[in-house]
């Protein structure tokens, strides 16, 4: 998964596209606690990616929660 | 119309059927235009009035808070009247803004859309935040953030009654000195399947399919229900002498409240009336005025067979000088909880700018009713006028607007 997928899909959940930058701290960027369960659903919906709510609460940044789901990705999983 | 002193309007915020926003909402009430139109050809048709499309840049980042429709609808018109007041949240001391929001269904598109899928899907498919950006709650939760505001914050329900008992109760927090600004007034989105499915069991809507203009007719002979519509309407209300000490321009003066129950049935309002006349006097006597004093009402006045009989003899009752009686829901369509705001606001405005909205669709009244219902434009003076809500199960409020001074 590109940034730009990951930024598409915090887009189509709502948050202004000028706060995703990679650097953007994750709550800053939506993804609180209900925004991070907003995003498992939509990697599991639209990437068929499984990755658990906690694995991305260890994100500090877009750009960490971006590295999880690439070593998903690259793991297959 | 307390010891603390006179409460006034200082800000109007609508978005409606008729328009997105205050002017745009007045200008085509004063016209008479309903906004009516067929929404859904299926099996039963559907009737509806729409609010304008905005985008939703409009929101700005709100949306990521998935609020249900009708919250957005409500910051909408929040932050105009907020704008209007010449306040800025971000400036002022939010500790002392009380926000007062009514609905009758707030969250009705998020729990049908989220039920849905849970039905489809399951759990795992749901939204994180079907609860918390549907609760009813969430209509105050989400303008306190927006807003800044730090004070009393709740959202009240008497169903089509809830936008004017949202107003009575921000008066409430003013005179209890619980705040020095309230921004109170109501929202509704329910144009969903269910609640248009079980308004219609109830035969409250209007079956005239083929003169969807023509379907929503208050006071009229061939009246048959409403139709319902979508919107918000927020009024910004302080203290006047703290409206003019930081320079700012009222609207118009509350002059007095009224509120009661039938007690009486879960739908049908008391054939007598005897709550909504009490209302109405109570209304009056916190104005400290004489029903003679009262030279307008902005009538609930929903087209309903009963509904409208029974508000048309207690105005005739208790205002037996005949003032000029106008329903602008013909226009707007019933906003159900928003009504109550949207309907005080357009009463400010008619008070301010010596105008009474005429009542659309309006060929030939009941037999019976006896009202000066006015059906152009009428320009007058205003000193006093009244604002006149009910909700199924009995909820009764009335709301007296005085000219500033």
């Amino acid at each position: 998964m590109s940034f730009d997928d990951l930024k598409a899909a915090l887009v189509s959940m709502g948050v202004p596209e000028e706060e995703i930058t990679e650097q953007a701290g994750r709550e800053e960027a939506g993804l609180d606690s209900l925004g991070i369960a907003e995003l498992v659903l939509i990697l599991k919906q639209r990437h068929g990616l499984t990755i658990t709510e906690e694995e991305l609460h260890e994100a500090g940044t877009v750009g960490d929660v971006l590295g999880i789901i690439a070593g998903h990705a690259a793991a297959g999983a | 119309m307390s010891g603390r002193g006179a409460v006034c309007v200082t800000g109007v915020g609508t978005v409606t059927p008729a328009g997105d926003g205050r002017d745009a909402t007045w200008k085509r009430v004063c016209q008479g235009l309903p906004t009516a139109a067929l929404d859904d050809e299926g099996q039963p048709p559907r009737l509806a009035c729409r609010v304008p499309p905005f985008g939703p840049g409009r929101l700005n980042g709100l949306l990521a808070r998935k609020p249900d429709r009708c919250v957005q609808l409500a910051l909408l018109a929040a932050r105009e009247a907020v704008a209007d007041a010449g306040l800025d949240p971000g400036g002022w001391d939010g500790a002392r803004v009380a926000v007062v929001a009514g609905a009758g269904c707030c969250g009705a598109q998020t729990y049908e859309a989220q039920h849905r899928v849970l039905l489809d899907a399951g759990q795992h498919g749901m939204s994180a935040f079907s609860v918390p950006g549907a609760l009813g709650n969430a209509l105050a939760a989400q303008l306190a953030m927006d807003l800044h505001a730090t004070g009393p914050g709740l959202t009240v329900n008497t169903a089509c009654a809830s936008g004017a008992t949202a107003i009575c109760t921000a008066l409430d927090l003013l005179a209890l000195d619980r705040c020095d600004i309230a921004v109170a007034g109501g929202a509704e989105a329910p144009l969903t399947p269910f609640f248009q499915a079980g308004f219609d069991r109830m035969h409250a809507l209007s079956s005239r399919f083929g003169d969807p203009a023509g379907a929503l007719r208050p006071f009229d002979a061939d009246r048959d229900g409403f139709v319902m519509g979508e919107g918000a309407g927020m009024l910004v209300l302080e203290r006047e002498r703290d409206a003019r000490a930081r320079g700012a321009r009222p609207r118009a003066r509350v002059a007095g409240q009224g509120a009661t129950s039938d007690a009486h049935h879960i739908v049908k309002p008391d054939p007598g009336g005897r709550g909504l006349a009490a209302a109405l006097r109570q209304a009056l006597a916190a104005a400290g005025a004489a029903p003679a004093d009262v030279a307008h009402v902005n009538a609930h006045g929903t087209g309903t067979p009963l509904g409208d009989r029974v508000e048309a003899g207690v105005l005739a009752e208790v205002l037996p000088h005949r003032p000029p009686v106008t329903s602008t829901k013909a226009v707007t369509g019933h906003l159900l909880g928003a009504a109550g705001a949207v309907e005080a606001a357009l009463t400010v405005l008619a008070v301010e700018r010596r105008l009474i909205p005429p009542t659309a669709n309006l060929a030939a009244p009941s037999p019976g009713i006896d009202l000066d219902l006015v059906t152009t434009p009428r320009p007058r003076r205003l000193p006093l006028a009244l604002s006149v809500s009910t909700g199924f199960g009995g909820h009764n409020v009335a709301l007296a607007f005085a000219e500033a001074s």
